[in-house]
């Protein structure tokens, strides 16, 4: 059974090295799979990994026990990733020219995709897409916060999440073919 | 009703519950950032130097013929680049912190510091309380100092920000530009 949070985050707060490896291991899993998703590969994930914890230790003096913790932890994951590709982040406002409407064929597509083969679409997306893509759809953020979080306007924020859907259906025609 | 979109409602469903195992390096890697006062010592450390110079003189000319060139290369290679030290002391109280380690966290310009914080460096703290961060890119840095847990001061003092804030969404960033830099770290005391 798990230790409590509390007492095992009092006792990382005294930097004791084995509460910080119970505490990595216990997250260490599920926030690698939030850092591959917003990551452009594996190697980069690592870096995510790597700077989200070592935030995570140095500021959890910030956490109130006010929410859950695993949430205040996601939200660390998720600033770490989106600060990697700040410098990276492009965001146009030119929209694609494609289909918007979902057709039975792409479904059929999209059914037999393992998780595998749709981080590797997830990867493929440009940093700016992919950043959007994954706080909208995945991390259930809204045009609002995101906008607030990356500093552009909710406008972009919804053209962008319309471009990195676009950008998936063309891989999904390229899978049928 | 509202309609859902099957690209959104898949990816949802692929990841909500999505993990990966890290490989085990990032945790030594964290634990040589988090703990620098852990890391094994330098390969440097272990050449009898004294001894070599002393019993073989040939080595003393070679070994400061060699420093010399390293140097005026060093001077000539800082020199032309925009790169500086933050330096400075850490105070438990009004004593020195006796050891520990310092964090050095790079924040972008226009966000607020703890969105967009990014650790670039860890240091020791010495017996004297100093710590420094040599060739420091310019820029924008948030510094947090932490006493070495073992330590009697680590009881009765917290890590802090610069300078004693606890949290870092409200301390003080360090502006580096053309200069290099001093700083005081203070902790802040536990309520007794």
């Amino acid at each position: 059974m798990f230790e409590p949070e509390f007492d095992l985050i009092s006792r990382c707060l005294k930097r004791e090295v084995d509460a910080e490896y119970e505490l990595y291991h216990r997250f260490a899993s599920e926030m690698f799979g939030i850092c591959m998703r917003y990551a452009g590969n594996e190697m980069e994930a690592e870096d995510i990994l790597q700077n989200g914890f070592i935030r995570l230790f140095c500021n959890l003096h910030q956490f109130r026990f006010e929410g859950t913790f695993n949430r205040w932890v996601q939200l660390v994951f998720v600033n770490t990733a989106i600060n990697y590709y700040r410098s990276n982040l492009k965001f146009n406002l030119e929209v694609e020219l494609t289909d918007d409407q979902a057709d039975e064929t792409m479904e059929d597509a999209l059914s037999i995709l393992s998780t595998k083969e749709l981080l590797a679409m997830i990867q493929a997306l440009p940093p700016g897409y992919r950043t959007i893509f994954n706080m909208f759809v995945i991390e259930n953020y809204e045009h609002k916060e995101i906008a607030k979080l990356l500093g552009i306007s909710e406008k972009t924020s919804k053209s962008q999440l319309h471009r990195a859907k676009n950008r998936l259906r063309l891989m999904l025609k390229d899978i049928e073919r | 009703m509202e309609e859902t979109d099957p690209i959104e409602d898949k990816f949802r469903s692929s990841f909500s519950d999505y993990e990966k195992e890290p490989p085990e390096r990032v945790w030594e890697d964290l634990v040589r950032e988090l703990h620098p006062e852990l890391r094994p010592a330098s390969f440097w450390s272990r050449i009898p130097m004294f001894s070599l110079v002393t019993n073989k003189p040939i080595w003393f000319y070679l070994i400061m013929g060699g420093f010399t060139f390293s140097l005026f290369v060093t001077i000539i290679y800082l020199s032309s680049d925009n790169h500086h030290a933050i330096r400075g002391h850490a105070y438990a109280g009004d004593v020195r912190l006796h050891s520990g380690s310092a964090e050095l966290f790079q924040v972008a310009d226009n966000v607020l510091p703890w969105d967009s914080a990014t650790h670039y460096r860890s240091a020791i703290i010495d017996k004297y309380g100093h710590f420094q961060f040599l060739r420091v890119k310019a820029g924008k840095y948030l510094l947090r100092v932490a006493p070495d847990r073992n330590s009697d001061q680590a009881k009765m003092y917290l890590s802090s920000w610069y300078d004693r804030f606890e949290k870092s969404d409200s301390c003080k960033p360090i502006l580096l530009s053309d200069n290099d830099i001093n700083v005081e770290v203070h902790l802040i005391q536990i309520a007794k």
